[in-house]
């Protein structure tokens, strides 16, 4: 397997975390990276533009995704890591919890797919990267709505993947275990811990290993992989 | 914003580059069928040929406007269903973009 030879891609939720980390390591291996977040950035790199942005807001996407374009640098991926979660039981979750959630993970994720896919089927040539969780398969109680959410991210990001097939553009998800950041901050850590003694491999993810996945995806040689859904920590 | 001629030799380049591509023969007209059983473009040709028409005219007006959305999809009579149409459509949003 060789590494993705550095093009262009947009990562979604880059202001901190994972986001931060994973243009980070992209910037470092030469890639030009397109970065977006309702925050500002302290990030000045001269391969890296950032906008400030809700990723729910269908004309801001567009308008990103047209500095995409007009920078006349091929995108070849996108990343979608931009996510929200919200710990608490069905019967106390807030209407507009629920809407800003799924605001984010998911109308944000389809939005920059479809954004992107515009710009990657002329070239028949791309790669969608979204952000699913084992919260999933694990039915997670106290996620209610972050799971149906990422359950939603997962099932989107399959279908597209057979719209897309045809023209050389693979979605899959990367779908991670609870990794220390501020997503899960709030959690405590007896649940967390509850959480990852259920994963074959018991202990905590690093951002390592959601790039070793994401450094799969955007390999040539995974030009065959599409609507999969790698569980990190192994479900 | 590019004139409504300019326009519509986008949206022509789009059709001939889609039909090249499919080895069709498709007369194109101002009243040429986007859509329907008269239509020489397939359901899938349409999406194609929007999303390529789309980024022109972006591009050329330095915009960004998505032509799917919700009362564009309601109407009575689709903006989808010719090329006049199709144009007049790619008017109407990028002057509405303008606008706002």
């Amino acid at each position: 397997m060789t590494d993705p030879t550095p093009q262009t891609m947009v990562v979604t939720g880059t202001s901190r975390g994972l986001g931060r980390s994973i243009v980070d390591y992209y910037l470092e291996r030469g890639w030009t990276v397109f970065g977006c977040a309702r925050g500002a950035s302290d990030l000045e790199h001269e391969r890296y533009t950032h906008t400030q942005l809700d990723v729910g807001d269908e004309r801001a996407v567009a308008a990103m995704f047209g500095l995409v374009r007009r920078a006349e640098k091929p995108l070849y991926a996108v990343l979608n890591n931009a996510g929200m979660a919200s710990m608490n039981h069905m019967l106390t979750t807030p209407g507009s919890t629920i809407e800003k959630l799924f605001r984010v993970n998911v109308l944000g994720t389809v939005l920059c797919s479809r954004e992107a896919a515009k710009l990657m089927v002329p070239r028949k040539q791309g790669r969608i990267v979204n952000f699913g969780s084992v919260g999933v398969p694990y039915a997670l109680e106290g996620e209610a709505a972050y799971v149906a959410s990422k359950a939603a991210v997962q099932a989107y990001t399959k279908t597209i993947a057979n719209e897309l097939g045809d023209y050389g553009v693979t979605a899959n998800n990367v779908s991670p275990n609870p990794i220390k950041t501020d997503l899960i901050a709030g959690v405590p850590e007896e649940k967390m811990q509850r959480l990852v003694n259920r994963q074959a491999i018991k202990r905590y993810g690093t951002v390592e290993d959601v790039l070793a996945a994401v450094d799969f995806l955007l390999a040539p040689e995974s030009s065959f992989i599409t609507g999969q859904t790698i569980y990190l920590g192994g479900p | 914003m590019p004139t409504p001629d300019e326009l519509k030799s986008l949206l022509y380049e789009c059709i001939r580059e889609y039909a090249d591509q499919t080895g069709q023969t498709i007369e194109v007209a101002d009243e040429t069928p986007l859509l329907g059983p008269d239509s020489a473009i397939d359901s899938l040709g349409l999406v194609m040929v929007v999303t390529a028409y789309e980024a022109r005219v972006n591009e050329a007006a330095n915009a960004a406007v998505v032509f799917a959305n919700e009362s564009a999809m309601s109407r009575r009579h689709s903006p989808f269903r010719s090329v006049e149409a199709l144009t007049e459509y790619a008017q109407e949003l990028l002057s509405e973009a303008e606008a706002s």
